[in-house]
């Protein structure tokens, strides 16, 4: 089944986004490659690749971000691409790996990007939405609401000291 | 990647299992900050990201009674 796709933009406005983008990423400190593709994906509309060294590692946009971004029920540009940062963090930080080495896994993962996400967003509603997808992914493994609140808590404060 | 489920979402599904379980969630981190705070040497760190949830939670609250009016 075709998967739907946004409408056409200008050469110039894809280059705007692009720009915008990279400029969010990296003010996040963002390292290596970043691209924009005008294309539906199901990511939810960013996704972080692991490369071969921090350099070779690429965040890719897609057009929805910006659709998610104009609603403001949604997360906005900011937080999407501070969580994808979070990936790079929680990827390339050694100290982290080699203390979570035997306990990472995706949600695991997916909780600390947000959380790392929190740590670097500027603004105070994009911190509270990211802690609310911290929890809402830990709430998801089946651990009961307050103790995914401690969780999340916990985990915060452990890596606003180590990193 | 964060995935494809809304923000308002998200809240939705937060304020529904805090109504389910019948806890009140301002009374809840009240007495859970209470607690931290009150020891000896509070973790701010800790206390600081219990009031980020707790602010989160309370606008979803907020949003979710808006709807029901």
């Amino acid at each position: 089944m075709a998967i739907e796709q946004p409408n056409p933009i200008s050469a110039k406005e894809r280059r705007e986004r692009l720009g915008r983008v990279t400029r969010i990423a990296r003010g996040f400190s963002f390292v290596g490659r970043v691209e924009y593709r005008h294309v539906f994906s199901n990511t939810g509309g960013a996704q972080f690749g692991l490369g071969s060294n921090t350099s070779r590692d690429l965040l890719t946009v897609y057009a929805e971000v910006f659709e998610r971004d104009a609603d403001p029920e949604d997360f906005s540009l900011e937080a999407i691409i501070a969580h994808e940062r979070g990936h790079q963090v929680v990827c390339r930080n050694e100290a982290l790996q080699s203390m979570l080495a035997d306990r990472m896994t995706l949600t695991i993962e997916e909780i600390l990007a947000s959380l790392v996400g929190s740590l670097i967003v500027e603004s105070e509603s994009d911190r509270e939405a990211l802690m609310l997808k911290a929890l809402d992914d830990a709430a998801g493994c089946g651990v009961e609401l307050s103790d995914a609140i401690d969780l999340v808590s916990e985990l915060r404060s452990f890596l606003e000291k180590t990193l | 990647m964060i995935g494809k489920k809304k923000l308002s979402e998200i809240q939705a599904d937060v304020a529904a299992e805090f109504a389910k379980q019948g806890i009140d969630p301002k009374e809840w981190f009240a007495s859970r900050l209470e607690k931290l705070q009150a020891q000896k040497q509070p973790n701010r760190r800790e206390v600081e990201a219990l009031k980020l949830l707790r602010n989160a939670i309370a606008s979803a609250n907020e949003r979710e009674l808006d709807l029901s009016r």
